[in-house]
């Protein structure tokens, strides 16, 4: 199977007084994208996605070119019921169903379930699909812990494509292999975690106190960070 | 064109002036030629023809039932490159500088606030309709007839949701009635010269039109 990858030559784009700039290589793996609200992390998934095109430079592709975007609202429902939902994805619906957890609710009007049902419905609909790149634009956003888990577990799956996470809550990581910033609309490759992790100047409060106890951090999900906080001394 | 004062009325007077008479539709369409330097918030030909699918219907209609369809479609077509321009032109906050300036700080702030509540819900609501495209094609299911309900049903609940926010955003910040707000425009002379255009477009249409020609008396001749 062709391995793929995505390059990021020159890339800016312009938005009234924002501008956007990336020269970077994402290859089959979990990145991580952080960084301020406004910093230009959406701007980014949109191009990656395909979504508009850059001012300037080239996004070249290498093996297939299968893309998955999901944002925070339910842009891709097109039918009523979550068995029809489940249809229209044109892969098996009966294991999207079941992967979602909404078995017993197949005739259920899609807008009698709950926002995070319809998101685990969608979630379930992208990660069990053949996709070459999926960017997810905050996956956790209207999620209780438990969905939470199930994405995480769902997302770890899925090594051999790129999956691009856009995200401001780090308590619900998955295992994340490449870690990206973004500071005022530039792209910043802070590195494979989790050797990047000691330099990375911005992170978030608990990453920062695990570091300043000296705790060695074997990556950023959930389950690693709950293991770090079992190990700080004393 | 800077101030929105002088659009405003612009826009009012050529759209009229295009509705008045053929004559008027034309003139208004060679003023968004020259002086509206062409610009358009209508994004692409096929949009536009999309737009014209039902003033093509009734001009064919009423050509169809022996009156002037094509007069007909031609004045719509001018109308709606008048409004497409005012539409590409504005900026956030216009609608409120224009109302307080215009009616105060109460009746004018009001206004001007539903205004731009409305603008930026049909922002909001373009917005959504390219991603519910892309996200639609992303999928892999081509757009159809059957979907209309699932798809609306979508776009209504989030309108519904983003104004029942932005109510008790403004209930939080204290408003009940008007509110402080100083407008400031800038008016080079550009902008007066063509709105001076836009009004003697809109009396050309007038006498064009036979506007002061009332039951056989003929006011201005």
């Amino acid at each position: 199977m062709n391995t793929p990858q995505i390059r990021l030559t020159g890339v800016s784009r312009k938005r009234g007084a924002f501008t956007l700039q990336a020269d970077a290589e994402f290859g089959a793996g979990i990145h991580l994208l952080t960084g301020r609200v406004g910093s230009g992390k959406t701007t980014l998934g949109e191009l990656l996605a395909g979504i508009g095109e850059p001012d300037f430079g080239t996004i070249q592709w290498n093996g297939g070119r299968r893309v998955m975007l999901l944002q925070d609202t339910s842009y891709h429902i097109s039918t009523m019921t979550v068995q029809e939902e489940a249809g229209s994805w044109h892969g098996d619906a009966e294991r999207i169903i079941r992967t979602a957890g909404l078995t017993g609710k197949e005739h259920t009007d899609l807008l009698r379930l709950s926002r995070g049902e319809v998101r685990r419905l969608e979630l379930a609909a992208i990660l069990t699909g053949q996709y070459d790149l999926i960017v997810l634009d905050e996956p956790w956003a209207g999620l209780d812990e438990e969905a939470r888990r199930w994405v995480r577990q769902l997302i770890d799956s899925h090594a051999h494509e790129i999956i691009v996470i856009i995200s401001h809550d780090l308590t619900s990581l998955p295992h994340i292999d490449q870690l990206w910033e973004m500071e005022c609309g530039r792209l910043k490759q802070l590195g494979q975690v989790p050797a990047c992790l000691s330099k990375w100047t911005k992170a978030p409060p608990l990453v920062r106190y695990l570091l300043n106890k000296g705790v060695h951090l074997s990556g950023l999900s959930r389950e690693e960070l709950e293991e770090a906080v079992c190990r700080i001394p004393g | 064109m800077q101030d929105p004062r002088i659009r405003l009325v612009t826009t009012i007077l050529l759209s009229a002036a295009a509705w008045i008479s053929l004559p008027g539709a034309v003139l208004s369409i060679l003023w968004w030629l020259i002086c509206g330097k062409a610009r358009t918030s209508i994004r692409s030909i096929r949009s536009f023809f999309i737009i014209l699918i039902v003033p093509g219907v009734m001009g064919l209609a009423a050509v169809w039932s022996g009156e002037d369809g094509l007069s007909y479609v031609v004045r719509i077509v001018a109308v709606l490159i008048i409004a497409s321009w005012m539409y590409a032109e504005r900026y956030p906050g216009e609608l409120l500088d224009v109302g307080v300036w215009f009616l105060g700080t109460k009746t004018g702030f009001d206004l001007g606030l539903i205004g731009e509540l409305s603008m930026s819900s049909l922002d909001t609501l373009a917005r959504e309709t390219d991603r519910i495209s892309v996200a639609l094609r992303q999928k892999g299911t081509p757009l159809s007839l059957r979907m209309i309900p699932a798809v609306f049903s979508g776009i209504l609940i989030r309108q519904l949701n983003l104004a029942q926010e932005r109510a008790i955003l403004l209930t939080l910040r204290g408003y009940t009635r008007g509110g402080m707000h100083c407008p400031s425009f800038s008016s080079p002379d550009i902008d007066r010269i063509n709105g001076a255009f836009s009004c003697t477009i809109f009396l050309l249409s007038l006498i064009a039109g036979d506007f002061f020609n009332i039951a056989g008396s003929t006011f201005i001749v």
